[in-house]
């Protein structure tokens, strides 16, 4: 099960390396979440000691601003204290569904005040071999991999706009204008794209 | 967008995990995300295929971000009725056991009906723990929503109640969150056996669209007779 493979892989090494001063940490993040449901504020303190750091690294790479970023986090644990119950896990790991509320509200962020703070474009590295296509990722694990593979079977610039509006949250309107290419063009080749990946990724 | 489409469902759950949905499309997905778990499964299914893309990073956050969040979530005390003068305890107490006295009398000689309620529907949260209690008194026209568990709730929020029939959440009114505080509701607000009741966190005033715009948190379904 798709979830199972998450569940393992969101003990990352930085995760093991927190692990290793704090005994009882290594409760699965569903449980965690059980637990924050039920207003349980330990298990919220944990969830936010297991989760932040990777969570961060998410919002600074949308926003690219140590405060914004910091101020996303902060909404999106409060949210999330508010929106625990509704946590299902239907809706993907707890690592995703929380990954999914921070990108938003970094992306509303940034629809608000309506630009792109300036700001060292992050992670832009890790990144160049998806956009590049080219299948790697073996040695981060198999989730990586395959994700890769599957990027690397779309056109070039396809391929650009997913990974950008992944990792950089970018809208239809900047895709096209970083990529050169009409508003509906774009949207079609996301549409695509996704369905391309969804028959890549599943079969 | 045509939300039946097998194929158009799973393009928009991908948009809505990529984030190129507009905002008002988003909220219609997150809206449906509530009472469709197909959808939900499908964006779930998304959130995971692109998670890979994450697990590289991970940057440690100042202590700053926890003080403030663990600020921001600390409980408040459930909102009760509150008296602007401060009333002993002792003459509250005096008063309610006179109201119940004569309530028992009253409906000793028969001028009001016997409280024999009869439960329509227990919601519960996630977990199945019993949260409220609605019953509906014996002449079927009023219903009463009752905290049988302690909520704790703030100030910058409320319950909203909901009748959900055919997928389509009805609001029924705010309900307080202090233990065993009773809200009515007439009865013919109750919709058809089988239909759910749901509670949903909302600002305090409720849900200003008529869609719960919070999470549910508690649900049971209408029971038959």
């Amino acid at each position: 099960m798709r979830v199972g493979r998450r569940g393992r892989a969101a003990v990352a090494p930085w995760n093991l390396a927190m692990d290793e001063g704090a005994p009882g940490s290594t409760e699965p993040l569903f449980d965690l979440m059980r637990r924050v449901a039920r207003r349980d504020r330990a298990a919220f303190h944990s969830l936010y000691l297991r989760t932040a750091p990777q969570l961060f690294a998410i919002a600074l790479r949308i926003l690219r601003q140590k405060e914004l970023a910091e101020d996303v986090l902060q909404e999106c644990f409060v949210s999330v204290w508010e929106r625990a119950p509704d946590y299902d896990q239907v809706r993907g790991s707890p690592m995703s569904w929380l990954t999914t509320i921070v990108r938003h509200r970094a992306i509303d962020h940034l629809r608000r005040i309506g630009a792109r703070p300036e700001g060292a474009q992050a992670g832009e590295e890790s990144l160049a071999l998806l956009v590049a296509g080219e299948a790697s990722g073996a040695e981060r694990g198999a989730a990586l991999a395959d994700l890769s593979r599957c990027l690397g079977e779309l056109d070039e610039r396809a391929r650009r706009a997913v990974v950008y509006a992944y990792a950089y949250g970018y809208t239809h309107e900047e895709l096209a204008a970083r990529l050169a290419a009409p508003l509906g063009t774009i949207k079609s080749w996301i549409r695509r794209s996704l369905e391309r990946l969804k028959l890549c990724l599943d079969g | 967008m045509n939300y039946r489409d097998p194929r158009l469902r799973a393009i928009l759950a991908g948009e809505y995990v990529l984030g190129t949905l507009p905002a008002r499309a988003r909220a219609r997905f997150e809206r449906l995300l509530r009472f469709d778990a197909d959808l939900a499964r499908l964006a779930g299914e998304w959130a995971e295929r692109f998670a890979a893309i994450d697990e590289a990073e991970a940057i440690a956050p100042p202590a700053r971000v926890w003080r403030a969040i663990e600020a921001r979530t600390r409980p408040a005390r459930a909102p009760g009725i509150r008296f602007a003068l401060p009333i002993p305890r002792l003459a509250l107490l005096a008063a309610a056991t006179i109201l119940l006295a004569l309530a028992l009398n009253l409906a000793g000689v028969g001028l009001l009906p016997p409280p024999s309620p009869h439960v329509v529907a227990v919601l519960a949260d996630r977990d199945g723990q019993p949260a409220w209690l609605v019953t509906e008194d014996r002449s079927r026209t009023r219903l009463a929503v009752e905290a049988v568990r302690a909520q704790p709730i703030d100030s910058a929020h409320a319950f909203e109640l909901w009748a959900i029939a055919d997928a389509k959440p009805v609001p029924m009114g705010l309900i307080a969150a202090s233990l065993h505080a009773r809200e009515s509701f007439p009865a013919s607000v109750l919709p058809k056996n089988g239909a759910l009741l749901a509670v949903s966190l909302e600002p305090p005033g409720g849900s200003p669209t008529g869609l719960p715009t919070g999470p549910v948190l508690y649900k049971g379904a209408v029971l038959s007779d």
